[in-house]
Parts: structure tokens; sequence; C-alpha cells
């Protein structure tokens, strides 16, 4: 059987370091974003620091968390995948062992009757199986895909708000707002591709499907950026008033 | 060169997929072969096309060029990519006996007409050594058909009757690239308002990507007409997806622009 059926040694570590891929993106990202982070000292940090209650150097402590949640999600997923037992609850090394999502079914079996083996027969294949995991793969791509859609279109209504009231205040002119829009565009239109790779293609599905969750996680926290970058500006727009 | 078999992988024997006739659970949309003629002309439409606007409607003066280079050779990769994975991937699995990943390589999927042997029923499939598989029909122990020989036949006898769910799986595939591409392009428009607030340039190096995308990942992708057999039917879903590979292309040009053009 050795032959036609191989084992993949380190498979699940491979399967779950590669598909955090989008953690690069957002390496770039915070970056790009590190340049445009208001010193305190600065005219602006001193006009923000207004605006809150606490210390800006607070602030940026909320941004750099917000900034890690990838990296938290990625690391955990690797931690329970190869690191963690949850069966026996402890810690153990096992890159091989499979850690998929619950609801995703194992539906080869190369455990073969001794009279199917002498015919030939190398495995079984299970296709009721097989179709809940394509349901199981394609749903979640679709769920991926909606929740792109709604954050992506939160973020065309808040550029919608601030072209009516640009006259008065224009957020645009603050490049940390500006990038983590860009940004979080830039990540919608990527995960748009989700449903091309997302069916057909079996257990690649699943791990485009899982690539696709860190690029979500990545989309959402921009707009968390983005909520708490305007939201320092709440009393100017109070002022305004 | 069959469906999955792999150039790479020949240390991998050869093995086929078989499954019942009276199996409910078997996947709607199998993979079918590619002529080489449909694969190359893919990749020739996406050059023709990307020549045509940057060449033929000037696109290539008003955008970006490292956008314009960026956009072409990630869209190239993923046509690539999706050649790859349905012409030549290996086949991944995880075995429940070992609890393991697995690769093996199926050359072909087949449907037992008269199944005497195995007694398949209606969720079980076999994987099967090729030589064997052979061996068995040699000796007339099963008849078999390919899938695809089998649908083509299967979809042209029922058109209209019992046979609904090869069409409609292939459909809801369709519209979920339809509604993908949609979101994509509110997503487009959204940054060119942006864009159309901070420089009218910036604007016009991304506005014809936008538009072209938006035409090829909704208007083209949402055209609708009934294929003659199975195996058309499967040719439109991977001619679609390719051409919305296209459009991702366009959109990729686009969104990237404000990072290069307005830093």
């Amino acid at each position: 059987m050795d032959n036609y059926i191989k084992v993949i040694p380190n498979a699940d570590l491979i399967y779950h370091l590669t598909s955090g891929w989008p953690l690069l993106l957002w390496i770039l990202f915070g970056h790009n974003l590190s340049k445009h982070i208001i010193k305190s000292n600065s005219l602006l940090g001193k006009k923000v620091s207004k605006t809150i209650s606490f210390p800006l150097k607070y602030l940026h402590v909320i941004v750099f968390l917000i900034w890690m949640i990838p990296f938290v999600f990625f690391f955990r997923a690797i931690f329970y995948a190869t690191f963690f037992d949850t069966q026996k609850n402890k810690s153990t090394f096992d890159p091989n062992s499979p850690s998929m999502p619950p609801g995703f079914g194992y539906c080869m079996n190369t455990k073969v009757k001794q009279e199917d083996a002498q015919r030939g027969v190398l495995a079984y294949w299970n296709y009721a199986c097989e179709g809940s995991n394509e349901k199981f793969t394609s749903g979640s791509a679709k769920a991926m895909l909606d929740r792109f859609y709604y954050i992506n279109y939160a973020i065309f209504l808040i550029v919608l708000l601030v072209f009516n009231s640009l006259s008065k205040v224009n957020i645009l002119k603050n490049r940390f707002i500006l990038t983590n829009i860009r940004m979080a565009l830039f990540l919608g239109v990527i995960g748009c591709v989700l449903p091309l790779f997302a069916s057909g293609f079996y257990l690649r599905s699943q791990w485009a499907t899982h690539s696709g969750s860190y690029l979500l996680t990545m989309n959402a926290c921009c707009f968390m950026l983005i909520g708490l970058a305007v939201m320092s500006y709440g009393s100017r727009f109070y002022a305004l008033i | 060169m069959s469906l999955l078999e792999s150039t790479e992988n020949t240390n991998i024997k050869p093995s086929v997929i078989v499954l019942g006739l009276d199996n409910r659970h078997q996947p709607s949309d199998f993979w079918i072969p590619e002529t080489l003629n449909q694969r190359v002309l893919s990749f020739g439409i996406y050059i023709l096309f990307w020549v045509f606007i940057l060449y033929g409607m000037k696109a290539r003066d008003s955008g970006n060029q490292t956008c314009i280079k960026i956009g072409f050779t990630v869209g190239f990769l993923f046509l690539i990519l999706y050649d790859y994975l349905f012409n030549y991937a290996i086949s991944l699995a995880i075995d429940q006996d070992t609890n393991k990943f697995v690769k093996y390589n199926p050359a072909s999927q087949n449907i037992l007409l008269d199944d005497k042997v195995f007694k398949l029923g209606e969720t079980k499939g076999l994987v099967m050594k090729k030589d064997a598989f052979d061996k068995l029909q040699k000796e007339k122990k099963i008849k078999s058909a390919t899938v695809q020989e089998f649908r083509d036949n299967e979809y042209v006898k029922t058109l209209g009757g019992n046979n609904q769910e090869a069409p409609m799986i292939s459909y809801n595939y369709v519209n979920s690239l339809v509604i993908s591409g949609s979101y994509m392009f509110i997503i487009l428009i959204t940054s060119c308002i942006l864009a159309s607030h901070h420089d009218i340039k910036l604007l016009s190096a991304m506005l014809p990507f936008s538009t072209t995308a938006g035409v090829l990942v909704v208007a083209v992708i949402a055209l609708w007409f009934i294929d003659k057999d199975y195996t058309g039917l499967v040719s439109t879903e991977k001619i679609k997806s390719r051409i919305f590979i296209t459009g991702f292309s366009f959109a990729l040009t686009s969104i990237m622009t404000p990072f290069f053009m307005d830093i």
C-alpha cells in the first residue's frame, strides 16, 4: 500500500504554518502603520491628548494590542494543533496528527477487509462524509465572505459620512485612519477570492478557508483601529455642534 | 495524461476511485479533464485582455507601473495555481485508521454500472490499485464508466427530468462568484471615492482597472446559458473561474495603487 498511499510527515504543522501566510501582509502593514503613529510631544499628539482622558501612550498600547490579535489567533492555533493534546489535557509535540475544526470528518479509511485487499482495494472512501465536508468548507467560506462584506460596507458608510462632513472635520487627513481604511479595503478584495478555492479541492479548500480566517481577522482589526482613531475625534465633532 | 495524475509524483503509483451506481452522496461537481487547447487558450485570453486594457484602452498611461506589474503577475500566478490544482495536483486526505495526512494519485473516477463484487451501496467508495481495477475490467468481473461519460449521458437523458442536482450545484457555485464579485466591486468603488477626495490623478489611475474588474467579475460571470452536457457545465464553471481571476488581477492593480502613488 505504501507505493500507492503515502503518509506526509509533519503535515499538520505544515498545514497550520503555511495557512498563516496573510500574517506577512500584516507585518508589512504594521511597519507602514508605525510611521503614522502620532508622537505624544507633537502638535497633533497634544490635540489628540485633549480628546481622551488618559495618556496618549495608553492609546498606543491599545493600538498595539489590536494589531497583535491575528498573531494571537495564529499561535493559539499552532499551540493547540501541535503542542497540546486536548484529549489528555497535557502538553505534547505532535506535528503529524490532523487537527481539523470540529465538524470536519476524516473520510478515508485504509483499514480494508482481507478479501477486498486481495482484489486491490487500498482504502474505503465515505461519500456521505465528503459531502458534509464540502458543505462545511463552502459554508464557512460563504460566511467569511459575508463578514468581509459587512466590515467593508461599514467602512463604505464611514467614507460616505466623512464626505458629508468634509467641510467641517476631515478625518481623512489623518494618515493613520487613511492607511487603515486602505488596508481594510485591500484585505477585502483579497478575501473575495475565497469562494474560488473554497470548494472542490477538499483538504486544500479547507486550508484556503483557514487562511481566509486570518485575512478576516486582520480586516476586522483594521476596522477596530479605524473606530479607535475616529473616536478620538469625537469631542471635536461635539465642539462643532 | 489523466485527470489527477501527477508528473512530479510518479513515485506514487496510480490508483482509481470507484463508487456505486446507487451512491446518493456523490459530489455533483466532479473534476473532469481539460484539453490542452482549452488550458492554453485561458492563458492566452488573460494576456490578450491585459494587452487590450493597457494599450487598447491606454490604461497604461494613467496607471501606476508597479501596481500594473504586481496585478498582472499575481493574476497570472493565480491562473497557474488554478490550472495546477485542477490538472496536476495529487490528492490529499486524512486516513481515519492511522490518523495521519496521506497523499495518493487517483488517475480516474469511475462508477460501477454492474456491481456484483463490492456491493458499494449508497455512501461507500473505494480507492483501488489501477492495475487491479484494469484487470477486473478485463476479466469482465466489473463494468464501469468514468464519471464524465456517465454524467454526460445522464445529464442529456434526463434533461428536464430528475437529475437536477448537478446543474443546480454548478449554478450555486457561479452564483457565489457573482456575489463575491459584487462585494469586490463595492470595495473598489469605496476606494475610488476615497481617491477622488485626495487626488484626481490617483482616481484616474485606479478607475480604469476598477471598472474593468467590475465588468469581468460581475457582468461577464452573471451571463446565464444552458450547457448541452455535464462536460459543458463543468467547462463553463472553469472558464468563469478563470475570468474571475482575470477580474481579480485588475482589482488588485486598482486597490494597490494608493499604496504606491500616495505615500
